[in-house]
């Protein structure tokens, strides 16, 4: 291979690129732009559970009950329900995700020093909502109970201690904005997938097999502006993250900078194996949708970390770039992790770098032949 | 020529661009089973990292510096929540410290070595500490609670004081992969509706043929309701394999009525279906309309209330998920399959659907003429 013909097409394609203003926000902005929208749904840490209450009691007690429930209003009595009935028709319409029952003798049971009970109703379709409301309810009650002297005035013989580590008040928008730029660092990878398409799609591939340049070459042209412009652009959300949303960042900026290049050079070897074998934009960006977003999303680790070990991890962190680099990048950013910590993740992505590029340049050459 | 006023001319005419379209489609025929296929893949994907009928768990180490009759207790308890798996016990802090950065395990329960003494005693409360990974916030939450819960229990058993009780009773109950699975089948289904439909105006404007297609006697009603017939068929059928899937064979419940599922269904695609027609007639080549629609696709994602719930979003933002089809067909999925719920009990998000339609279909009628003159 000859460096000035790759170079040769290496300038071709920032000339491309300086033209045309979508290409450059995509590949320089979207990064940082797609990250800010992003995040922005995570910033509303305030929650609000709408709860029915039926009290059957009516008693002091149970008024003075209800009242310390909605004290801080993160738990809203907006349904008074009179029966069964009427709990399941609320829920089923979705107007409360959650119904008290306060049953007649609760006073009576409470003033007596008996075990008084009471009945949390949940709309069960939603699994892991209905179990939020069900542990905040229940961490209330228990709460209630104590100032009521119901655990016999002694002090509760067990004290959970509870340290959440690497991320000490738990805000959402530290624990998803590393995890989200892999979602946000796709928009690169997807332009040199389209420049790739866009060159068999209108021909011009075809020009420039009449000249000398070999597919190597043709591949480095491609690659090289729009990593380099790519990783830029990581490095701009990184101060969105950092300076904006003031996310902690414990790491290496340097170790980040690596980290993002490898994560790009993954995505982009991807892109370009999809963008030179399909052969139109519009099969390019179907395919680049379905196994980017939707995986990215749900399988990727974002939200429910993948089980080590297990036969879909495996196999996903070496196909799928995101199920590395969520892990690695929040690691990075919360956990203050080093290189050699992440080295795993770093030969995962590497391998599917190496991977998808040979593939590519095989299919190249049988192209050409 | 004679035809071309009649009523049979003109569904003669959009049956022609219909075929020529779905021709297209299914020309290229790797493309044309992708779209089906993927989408179905993808479902067993999101099933199989949901790990089958279990629940989820969530992995923890104990170090137990204890080792007594009582520490194991506090261990079965945490067994038995059936949320946790205990992946390994040891008495090294260090191990547990090492996982827990590494990642293998999402919390440490550090049971101290006076613990049992201090329950005996009953002086004094007996200590337990409970160290979380916070860098998944989603996580975290739930853990704190479950393994919170499963260690107070074990100390209330302990007192013969009178303590409070709490029943949870659950209506509509479904597994945690069934909760997980219903959503999908509105993500898997729209977006390839939104992006065939997207890209069907500008492609023709980029390649040279929508002039050709103008000078044929087509009006443009009928334009329009050729291109978008392939994707509302395709949405149809998609609709149609996601749901037999889900249901035959990971058992997703159908509480209510499938024909208002499929009627809901058709309204959502029929409103992605205007959206990506109004796009890909503003819009100058197709790389743009590629742009914009997945910025669209994170954007819906993010809003549609499965990942956070919407109620909840400050002022303007939970205006901008109001606007997104997406949002109105979860709430009905969730409903209709769910919970049983019938055409009255979700009136608001149906009218919200049609309401979404009109204003697509005029934006994208508009815009198209625009763009033909």
């Amino acid at each position: 291979m000859s460096f000035w013909r790759a170079w040769a097409l290496i300038r071709k394609e920032l000339v491309h690129i300086r033209r045309d203003y979508q290409i450059l926000f995509m590949v320089l902005v979207a990064p940082a732009f797609v990250l800010f929208l992003l995040t922005y749904t995570f910033a509303a840490d305030l929650e609000q559970i709408r709860m029915g209450v039926m009290d059957q009691d009516q008693s002091p007690s149970s008024r003075r009950y209800v009242q310390v429930l909605t004290s801080d209003d993160e738990l809203l009595a907006v349904a008074f329900p009179g029966s069964y009935a009427e709990i399941k028709a609320l829920l089923q319409r979705g107007t409360v995700g959650v119904v008290v029952v306060i049953p007649a003798g609760f006073h009576a049971d409470l003033t007596a020093g008996r075990t008084p009970a009471l009945q949390l109703v949940l709309d069960g379709s939603n699994y892991h909502e209905s179990d939020t409301y069900r542990q905040n309810v229940e961490q209330r009650t228990v709460a209630w109970a104590a100032t009521q002297g119901i655990t016999g005035g002694r002090p509760a013989p067990i004290v959970v201690h509870t340290r959440p580590l690497y991320n000490l008040s738990m805000s959402w928008v530290d624990a998803m904005t590393p995890g989200l730029m892999a979602l946000a660092f796709t928009f690169p990878a997807i332009a040199v997938a389209l420049a790739c398409a866009r060159e068999t799609e209108q021909g011009s591939y075809e020009g420039l097999l009449s000249t000398p340049i070999r597919p190597i070459e043709y591949l480095l042209g491609k690659l090289v502006p729009y990593l380099v412009l790519g990783v830029l652009g990581t490095l701009l959300a990184w101060a969105t993250a950092r300076w904006w949303f003031g996310v902690p960042f414990r790491g290496a900026i340097l170790d980040y900078a690596l980290l993002a290049s490898v994560f790009m050079l993954s995505l982009m070897g991807i892109g370009i194996l999809i963008g030179s074998t399909a052969n139109s934009q519009r099969l390019t960006i179907i395919i680049i949708v379905l196994i980017f977003f939707v995986p990215s999303f749900f399988l990727s680790g974002l939200l429910i970390p993948l089980e080590p070990g297990s036969l879909s991890e495996r196999i996903l962190v070496r196909v799928l770039p995101a199920a590395n680099y969520v892990d690695m990048n929040r690691s990075l950013f919360l956990k203050g992790a080093e290189l050699s910590a992440l080295r795993m993740g770093l030969m995962n992505l590497l391998w599917i770098a190496g991977a998808s590029l040979m593939a590519s340049l095989l299919l190249a050459k049988r192209r050409v032949a | 020529m004679s035809a071309r006023d009649t009523g049979g001319g003109r569904l003669y005419r959009i049956r022609s661009l219909a075929i020529k379209e779905l021709w297209q489609l299914s020309s290229d025929r790797i493309f044309a089973s992708l779209l089906v296929i993927v989408p179905l893949m993808l479902l067993g994907m999101v099933v199989s990292v949901a790990g089958g009928e279990s629940r989820p768990a969530d992995r923890i180490i104990v170090v137990d510096h204890d080792q007594s009759a009582h520490s194991r207790r506090v261990v079965r308890a945490l067994e038995n929540t059936g949320e946790i798996v205990i992946e390994a016990q040891t008495n090294r802090l260090a191990d547990g410290d090492r996982a827990l950065f590494e990642g293998r395990v999402q919390g440490l329960v550090v049971i101290p070595s006076d613990y049992g003494r201090a329950l005996q005693e009953g002086t004094r409360p007996a200590e337990v500490l409970l160290v979380v990974d916070a860098s998944n916030t989603f996580v975290a939450i739930r853990l704190l609670g479950t393994a919170t819960g499963a260690i107070r229990a074990v100390g209330a058993a302990q007192t013969l004081a009178p303590r409070i009780e709490v029943r949870p009773t659950r209506y509509f109950e479904v597994t945690p992969l069934q909760s997980r699975l219903a959503p999908q089948l509105g993500f898997l289904l729209y977006q390839v509706v939104l992006m065939v439909a997207g890209l069907s105006i500008v492609r023709e404007a980029e390649t040279g043929t929508l002039e050709q297609l103008l000078v044929t006697p087509l009006a443009r009603l009928e334009l329009i309701v050729g291109k978008m017939l392939p994707p509302l068929l395709l949405g149809v059928i998609n609709f149609w394999a996601l749901f037999a899937a889900a249901r035959w064979i990971w058992d997703l419940p159908a509480r209510g009525s499938v024909l208002l599922l499929f009627g809901t269904a058709v309204l959502f695609i029929l409103a992605q279906s205007a959206w990506g027609l109004f796009l890909s007639s503003r819009v100058r080549r197709q790389q743009q309309a590629t742009q914009i629609i997945f910025v669209q696709i994170l954007f819906d994602m993010a809003f549609c209330g499965y990942v956070v719930p919407v109620e909840n979003l400050p002022g303007f933002l939970s205006w901008i998920s109001e606007l997104l089809p997406l949002r109105h067909y979860l709430v009905l999925v969730r409903s209709i399959l769910l919970r049983g719920g019938n055409f009255w009990d979700n009136l608001i998000p149906i009218g919200a659907l049609i309401a979404l339609n009109v204003v697509f279909w005029t934006m994208g009628v508009l815009s198209l003429r625009q763009r033909l003159q």
